[in-house]
């Protein structure tokens, strides 16, 4: 009966497993096919014609040029929101000045403001100054990471003794020597998960990019997704390359570090 | 002595011949680019010489100005391409902040229409315009007039449209793949609704006349009053009959319900499981033709009513410093030579009636086989009702196609398409007075 | 002295977050508000037309099929992503269970997959006429016509709702596995003892233990789902009445048509709306917590 029992909850298992797999198998297998074959067949193994899917693909969207945009938008950004957010939790955590409570609740409170409130109104700004096209405007801001100081802060009231402090600051550590040589590697595995956090944050972001930018050369992945979408509606072929091209390498480096990844999430919830 | 007086003599002959030569053989071709009323810019355009850029959604604009800078080697054309559908966006913030704006650009003639008024857009009447496009078919010339009648935009091919058909299916089962007999037989809906019963009769369903019966709308469109003029919503009580043919089509299942540029549709297109499509002549793309495998295998038809869909416009950017360098890039688009030159080249169809008229019993594309295609499309472009452009007119087109095959796909009454067709419009445009 | 120095350098420790904030944040927020005033389309400069556009949206039927539609779709995605990361927790906590750590990847994987990408496999995935779907449930004999998936009311918003569970039901199993795992082993062992069988256990014990954390994914996800745009923004072969979302409306209105006052005006409201949604939902959890 047990052994019933368990056998009905692995085939429960893997029909999830296979549910969360077939899009995958069917987007690899579709961009091994011509448009004809795509559109009329019911398609279970590989074809050969992935090699002219990928170059209609690549005479009109570079997607390895999106990648690397996307790579250097989301390195960029997470690398400010590590160090400020760190900085600003360390401003938080251990220091006293007046307002400091009022202050952080306020931080607190930004989180609740949904991110497209003033969308309009950053870009009109952008575009008066001049902004646009540039990854400027993708970047600086995420040195205001709220859940970043939030969720450091609690990090920091924790795993940063007031003695250490105490103890480099009687010897003659200049505050933000202090905060770079002894209080940032104390936070290594926190900005570790905050850094997966805000990494795959950065990664996803859609529609700001779609709205600053204008070169097709120097948008992220995800608007050189939509935009073969717009531009191949009928070539399916093409569009079935971008969006693995799109996937592959995420599976490489998730098969690589899952478990450093799921971790990281996990304590971003929990302290979250 | 004499003999070397007699050398000289024939050297001096000679260069000079050759000098005179080469004169004569110019001289014509610039005052023929440039046109005969702007004569000192003519003697200008032999100094024009600099940098401009351009922004375009089309890849082909590359090539065009390849063709470009052949002619004028002291004009650099910087071409930049952005395809997907941000363009219009792009266009319309820089043409506002003025920052980087591009010297030249083209418009989509989905939405021309929407700055076609605006100031940033110079008026090329001044520049000498009208006298170029004296020969266009009268709606390219229509597309690119502002509300006071100047020509603000200017395009290189026209955009006929047709029943493009599967030769093979047509003689099959139509019983001919003859174009003039087709269009003959395309000519009412009424005569498409009953071949297309016969198609499905004789195919036991498999095959069909039409891929989807929005094809109706854009054939029809041209023709019917504009939906808003003067900031009112007027709807044609002749788009009932439209609609009324388009449900019949679908009701009766005589469509083969693929969606228009859909990859179905592009895949029926080769297999001749449909037979005709409302197609404009720059969709050639769409056929797979690799290897030359469909060559010979299309024919074009004329549709019901001649219709066109689509037009690349350019404009230039008012506050350019380098205005002339880009008009005489217009300008090379506009001329015989180039339009033959884009014809042969990338099979665009022209612009200029006259290229017609010159190649017509010549040109042929091999995709079309022996047809002589000109001749169909002259026909058609010589028709196509010119109508003035606004923000308006195409977009609210559109919006009511969007209404109507998405009504009779879900099996609306006309007059609920109607409403929905109004929800829209004040959707898009609250300044407009509704008709109801 | 000290202290006062002290004291300087929190504040500009702190200060850059304020200053990038007030720059980048507040100031378009507050200058979204002065546009949603105004009618500006882009090309000419914003002119002050009071509240008209606020009063425009109030009879805006667009609008509110936005908002419908938007809720649709995150009930769609939110009952079966709960339910299925909650069941998966269950099993995959229990140690017995082999290969725990493969599955548990499996499942989180979605979720790391660029959401535009998610959209477009799915609006593939059951296009009319081409898609995978109609052809497998053709070939098993299932349906004998294909299936107009995206025309269909409840189809549409039940596709991008499911598309949206699949990306986040592994990251949800996750917090609820971080949760289990809190649970104290002896909890368990008492009940062992007393002889509770599995079903008791888990709804006697487990459901109540980790029910902080089921209101807190309940939370973020509300917040989340209103604002749902990636996904369904690639369903272009679906009638965009179905399946517009707030979102998609304010950027479609702001950056398709270029009403930008309007569009502010609208993300005014979205702003609004996800406020009640939160205050009502704190206000539940809260209520649960005395009763």
């Amino acid at each position: 009966m047990k052994k019933f029992a368990n056998i009905i909850l692995y085939v429960f298992l893997i029909i999830i497993m296979l549910l969360c797999l077939i899009p995958f198998y069917s987007m690899l297998i579709s961009s091994t096919h011509d448009n004809t074959s795509i559109t009329t067949k019911l398609l279970v193994l590989p074809g050969n014609n992935f090699l002219d899917n990928y170059a209609r693909l690549m005479q009109t969207v570079n997607v390895w040029r999106g990648f690397l945009n996307s790579t250097i938008i989301a390195i960029s950004s997470t690398a400010l929101t590590l160090y400020f957010s760190a900085l600003a939790a360390y401003g938080f955590s251990k220091f006293q000045f007046y307002g400091r409570d009022s202050l952080f609740a306020f931080v607190v409170a930004t989180m609740m403001i949904p991110g497209q409130l003033g969308i309009i109104g950053f870009y009109k700004l952008m575009n008066d100054i001049g902004l646009i096209n540039s990854y400027i405007p993708l970047i600086i801001p995420s040195i205001a990471n709220a859940f970043g100081i939030f969720f450091m802060k609690q990090m920091c009231d924790t795993a940063v003794p007031n003695e250490i402090i105490e103890a480099s600051y009687v010897d003659g550590c200049g505050e933000l020597r202090l905060f770079n040589s002894i209080v940032l590697p104390m936070l290594l595995p926190a900005l570790a998960a905050l850094g997966i956090l805000s990494f795959i944050g950065a990664w996803n972001s859609f529609l700001m990019p779609l709205i600053i930018l204008i070169d097709n050369s120097l948008q992220p992945l995800p608007v050189m997704i939509a935009s073969v979408r717009t531009q191949f509606t009928a070539d399916y072929g093409a569009q079935y390359v971008g969006i693995l091209i799109s996937v592959i390498p995420i599976i490489i480096i998730f098969s690589i570090s899952s478990r450093w990844i799921m971790n990281s999430v996990s304590i971003g919830a929990v302290k979250g | 002595m004499t003999k070397k007086i007699t050398l000289a003599l024939a050297i001096f002959v000679l260069i000079a011949s050759l000098l005179t030569g080469c004169k004569s053989a110019n001289e014509p071709q610039q005052s023929n680019q440039a046109g005969d009323q702007t004569n000192d810019q003519t003697g200008g355009s032999k100094e024009l010489s600099g940098e401009i850029v351009m922004w375009t959604y089309f890849d082909q604009v590359k090539w065009q100005a390849e063709s470009f800078m052949s002619k004028n080697p002291n004009i650099k054309v910087n071409v930049q391409v952005f395809p997907g559908d941000q363009y219009e966006n792009k266009i319309r913030m820089v043409l506002q902040s003025g920052q980087n704006a591009p010297d030249v650009f083209d418009l989509e003639e989905a939405y021309v229409g929407k700055f076609i008024d605006n100031p940033a857009l110079a008026d090329l009447s001044a520049m000498g315009a009208d006298k170029l496009l004296e020969d266009y078919a009268p709606y390219l010339v229509a597309l690119g007039k502002d509300k006071s009648g100047k020509i603000k935009a200017v395009t290189d091919n026209g955009s006929p449209g047709g029943f493009w058909y599967n030769r093979k299916s047509a003689k099959e089962y139509l019983g001919t793949d003859d174009p003039d007999k087709l269009s003959e037989m395309f000519s009412s809906w009424d005569s498409i609704i009953k071949l297309s019963q016969d198609v499905v009769q004789k195919s036991g369903g498999k095959v069909h006349l039409l891929a989807h019966f929005s094809d109706a709308i854009k054939i029809e469109a041209l023709s019917k009053k504009p939906f808003i003029e003067d900031s009112k919503l007027t709807i044609d009580p002749a788009w009932n009959d439209v609609l009324d043919t388009m449900r019949g089509i679908r009701s009766k299942n005589l469509d083969a319900k693929l969606d228009p540029w859909s990859p179905a549709w592009g895949a029926a297109i080769n297999d001749g499981s449909v037979i005709a499509w409302a197609m404009p002549s720059w969709a050639g793309f769409f056929i797979d033709n690799k290897d030359g495998k469909a060559n010979g295998t299309i024919g074009i038809a004329k549709a019901p009513k001649p219709y066109f869909e689509g037009a690349t416009m350019r404009a230039i950017y008012d506050k350019s410093p380098n205005k002339d360098l880009a008009f005489e890039f217009i300008k090379y688009f506009t001329t015989d030579e180039y339009q033959v030159e884009n014809l042969k080249e990338t099979g665009n169809i022209p612009a200029k009636l006259s290229v017609y008229k010159n190649n017509i019993d010549t040109y042929t594309d091999p995709l079309f086989g022996d047809q002589k295609i000109l001749k169909t499309y002259y026909d058609i472009i010589s028709q196509v009702p010119a109508h003035p452009v606004d923000r308006y007119y195409r977009d609210s087109i559109n919006l009511f196609g969007t209404a109507a095959s998405e009504g009779i796909t879900k099996g609306q009454t006309n007059e609920q398409i109607f409403n929905a067709f109004r929800e829209k419009i004040k959707n898009a445009y609250p300044e407009i007075e509704l008709d109801k | 002295m000290y202290n006062k120095k002290r004291a300087l350098y929190g504040i500009s420790f702190i200060a850059p977050f304020f200053i990038v904030f007030a720059v980048f944040n507040l100031y378009p927020i507050l200058y979204s508000l002065y546009l949603s005033f105004t009618d500006w389309d882009g090309m000419n400069l914003p002119s002050f037309i009071g509240l008209r556009n606020y009063s425009r949206l109030i009879t805006d039927t667009y609008f509110y099929t936005s908002i419908f539609n938007t809720l649709f779709i995150w009930i769609c995605s939110i009952i079966p992503q709960i339910s299925l990361a909650l069941f998966l927790a269950i099993i995959l906590n229990q140690k017995a269970i082999k290969g725990r750590d493969f599955f548990r990847a499996l499942y989180f994987f979605p979720n790391i997959v660029t959401p535009v990408t998610i959209g477009v496999i799915f609006s593939l995935l059951f296009d009319w006429q081409t898609g995978t779907v109609n052809k497998m449930l053709l070939a098993l004999g299932i349906i004998d016509g294909n299936i107009n998936w995206m025309y269909s009311p409840f189809f549409s918003r039940l596709i991008i709702g499911l598309a949206i569970c699949w990306q986040w039901f592994g990251y949800n199993m996750l917090m609820f596995m971080a949760g289990l795992q809190s649970i104290s082993q002896e909890i368990y062992e008492a009940a062992y003892i007393d002889g509770a069988n599995q079903r008791q256990i888990a709804f006697k014990i487990t459901l109540p233990l980790i029910k902080p954390v089921i209101i807190f994914v309940l939370i973020t996800s509300i917040i989340g789902g209103l604002q749902i745009f990636d996904v369904p923004a690639m369903f272009r072969n679906a009638p965009q009445d179905l399946i517009r979302t707030m979102v998609m409306y304010l950027y479609e209105t702001g950056f398709t048509r270029y009403h930008f006052g309007y569009a502010s005006a609208i993300a005014y409201a979205i702003f609004i709306i996800i406020a009640v949604f939160s205050l009502i939902s704190l206000k539940i959890t809260n209520a649960n917590k005395e009763s």
